[in-house]
């Protein structure tokens, strides 16, 4: 499965989010798809 | 007898009239042959006459020429055909030369040619390598040697001692001596001697008369002016007469005598009289007194110092401004006063009263602090003190049963006072109980009762793997060994050292210590957690020989990326979970692989031990990450909680990435605690 997640940039690395607004209220960010395996 | 006079120049014209009337000459020239050859665009067959010789005989005059015929023949192909043609051609022409000559009208019986002729070939001479003839021609005539028609007139009475050049002194008498008539000057002699002139005497008689020894004429006679001088008129030349005038006519000269001094006399001379001369002598030494001082000597050098506060002497210009600028000395009456600025004032007059007398202070309490009062402030003051009792609310005197109670109070303890607030609490089930009062207490407590307020482990690595409490390993190209007492690095105080090793056959073989065989059994927000380990490892990960550690808590027990967990992990190359390519410790919170990463400052230390230690607040909102016990990052974000139904086990694993040359994760001891927020009953 393959999520995209909103990663926020700080000074020393980062925070991810799935919540895009919470992302875009932040501002600086991008976005990342990962592959994940399926809940079981 | 020829009515024609042939002189040289009607001959040459004669020659030059059968040369231009000749049908093959083409050219006439006379004199040097040199000269006339020169010509570059002469034209040919060229005819040229050369000048030998006029010769007089008793009624004869001869001319004799040397004529030249000549061509320039070709030089090209037949070359001596040509001038055999050229020398025939210019002989024929000398022949009608000579013909015309002997029986033409060329001179007629006036003029005689001289025969035989004779005639010579010649061939490639001259500047222009002619060839031709020449020949001889001498021509005869009538001469009468006639004097009568020589334009001149000569005097042929010489000196007698003439020399050969005709110049000479005149005898005079002698000279006109001729055919009898005698010419002769007045009291003539006939050797007067040197420097004698024939002329006047003064009586006006001639004869001859000796000059002036060295006596000349003189033609010009001129002033000069000196100074004061000047002169006119001249220069004179004939008659005439010069001025001379003095332009700086004798002056007034007058001395004024001084002191001592007396004057006499007339111009030109004067007497100057010293009237009041010196007692005599020579000054040989000259002293001084300070503060002048002198060098001493016939020719001394005084001198003064600047005067100072110690040393009398000149006042130097800028201790004169500073004492130009002081105060003068003020000029007012006893009733003024003299301010700051210089200027004089008038004391003002005093309409207050006079303090006369000022009684003690008077003491009072009331009030809530200190505080003052003045009554009859001029004349007889009387001034209040209130100091109210020291209270809570009053600041004042410190009354003697306070004293007394401060005074009672306990001394300094000596140590630091403990808050039992602090103490554990008891193991009462609610979890509200009163407080341990000391460690000692809560050690006393049964295992049980610990037990039920919390969850923990810990191995030194002394067992098994296998027998240390439930933990597991998983090793996939990789092993796990407890260490040799020798093998231990930079061993100082540890006991029990288990080594997990990659292995050498794969670029990807890893080892994870686990607990809970795997399952993702623990969770966070029951109350605090901490982790800590000891480790150490062999050689920092490079881009040959990579590998990541992971210490904390994850929820897979393979390489793969954690899904959840919390732990600090050294990720050279930025492999997995999210990291960066770093030297340094990264921390990391994911929750259901929603991560926060922080690439801590902190860098990795290879072959030394450190201790790393996570904690992880009681709600699980906050978790703090510690390398040898400063912290490196605090994340509140992405804390798996049951609430998401994230759950997870205690990990450590070390896992390579490239290269399979063995890689060595050293561990003293680990182990986590989670102190329950709600005792277990």
């Amino acid at each position: 499965m393959i999520i995209t997640k909103y990663r926020m940039i700080t000074e020393q690395g980062y925070i991810e989010t799935l919540d895009k607004k919470e992302a875009v209220k932040y501002g600086n960010y991008e976005v990342v798809t990962e592959e994940i395996e399926e809940p079981a | 007898m020829s009515t024609i006079n042939y002189t040289y120049n009607v001959i040459v014209d004669r020659f030059r009239q059968f040369a231009d009337g000749h049908f093959q000459l083409r050219r006439f020239t006379h004199g040097e042959i040199s000269q006339a050859d020169l010509e570059k665009e002469a034209e040919w067959p060229w005819m040229h006459v050369k000048p030998r010789a006029i010769n007089y005989s008793p009624g004869t005059r001869a001319f004799s020429f040397e004529v030249f015929i000549s061509d320039l023949p070709r030089d090209k192909e037949d070359k001596t055909s040509y001038q055999a043609e050229s020398i025939t051609d210019c002989s024929l022409i000398f022949q009608d030369l000579i013909n015309e000559i002997h029986l033409g009208q060329m001179f007629g019986d006036d003029v005689l040619l001289t025969r035989p002729v004779n005639s010579e070939p010649f061939v490639e001479q001259y500047t222009h390598t002619l060839t031709g003839v020449t020949g001889i021609i001498e021509l005869s005539m009538d001469y009468d040697w006639s004097a009568c028609s020589i334009p001149a007139s000569w005097n042929y009475n010489t000196p007698t001692d003439s020399p050969s050049d005709g110049w000479g002194a005149l005898q005079f008498i002698e000279s006109l001596d001729q055919n009898g008539v005698f010419v002769s000057l007045l009291n003539d002699e006939e050797a007067p001697g040197n420097s004698y002139y024939y002329g006047t005497d003064g009586a006006g008689i001639k004869g001859w008369y000796a000059s002036q020894a060295g006596a000349g004429t003189v033609t010009s006679v001129d002033l000069t002016a000196g100074t004061g001088i000047s002169v006119s008129g001249g220069p004179i030349t004939s008659s005439g007469s010069i001025t001379v005038t003095n332009s700086a006519p004798d002056q007034v000269v007058a001395l004024t005598a001084g002191t001592g001094i007396t004057t006499s006399g007339t111009y030109p001379n004067f007497t100057i009289t010293n009237s009041a001369p010196s007692s005599g002598g020579t000054v040989t030494s000259v002293t001084a007194t300070l503060p002048i001082s002198s060098t001493g000597g016939a020719t001394p050098n005084l001198s003064i110092s600047s005067a100072n506060g110690t040393t009398d002497g000149y006042l130097l210009s800028s201790d004169w401004l500073i004492f130009n600028g002081k105060f003068n000395t003020p000029s007012g009456t006893t009733l003024q006063y003299l301010r700051g600025d210089g200027s004089l004032a008038t004391f003002p007059t005093i309409t207050s009263g006079t303090v006369t007398s000022v009684a003690a202070l008077t003491l009072g309490t009331s009030g809530a602090d200190l505080s003052s009062t003045v009554a009859n402030g001029t004349t007889t003051p009387v001034i209040t003190l209130n100091v109210p009792t020291a209270s809570a609310a009053n600041r004042g005197a410190l009354s003697s049963a306070d004293w007394t109670t401060f005074n009672s109070k306990q001394a300094a303890l000596g140590f630091t006072a403990e808050n039992t607030a602090n103490k554990q609490n008891s193991l009462d089930a609610d979890g509200t109980g009163a407080k341990f009062p000391t460690v000692d207490a809560v050690n006393s407590l049964s295992m049980i009762d610990r037990g039920k307020r919390m969850v923990s482990f810990f191995t030194d690595f002394i067992t098994l793997i296998g027998l240390d409490g439930g933990q597991s390993a998983v090793a996939s190209g990789g092993s796990s060994t407890i260490a040799n007492g020798g093998t231990i690095p930079n061993r100082t105080n540890q006991q029990g050292v288990i080594a997990f090793q990659t292995g050498t056959s794969s670029a990807f073989g890893y080892v994870t210590y686990y607990g809970s065989s795997g399952s993702q059994q623990l969770w966070f927000g029951g109350g605090a957690w901490n982790f800590e380990t000891l480790i150490n490892i062999s050689a920092l990960s490079t881009l040959l020989e990579r590998y990541r550690l992971i210490f904390g808590f994850g929820s897979v027990i393979s390489n793969a990326a954690e899904t959840d967990g919390v732990f600090i992990t050294y990720d050279e190359g930025g492999t997995a979970n999210g990291t960066v390519a770093s030297a340094n410790w990264q921390c990391v919170t994911v929750a259901n692989s929603v991560r926060t990463l922080t690439t801590t400052t902190t860098a990795v230390t290879a072959a030394a031990w450190n201790k790393l230690r996570i904690e992880v607040n009681a709600a699980g909102t906050s978790v703090t990450f510690y390398v040898n016990g400063t912290a490196i990052a605090t994340h509140t974000t992405n804390i798996p909680l049951p609430s998401n139904s994230r759950y997870f086990h205690m990990k450590m694993q070390i896992a390579k990435q490239i290269g399979t040359t063995s890689r060595a994760l050293y561990c003293d001891y680990v182990g986590y605690e989670n102190i329950l927020t709600t005792p277990r009953t």
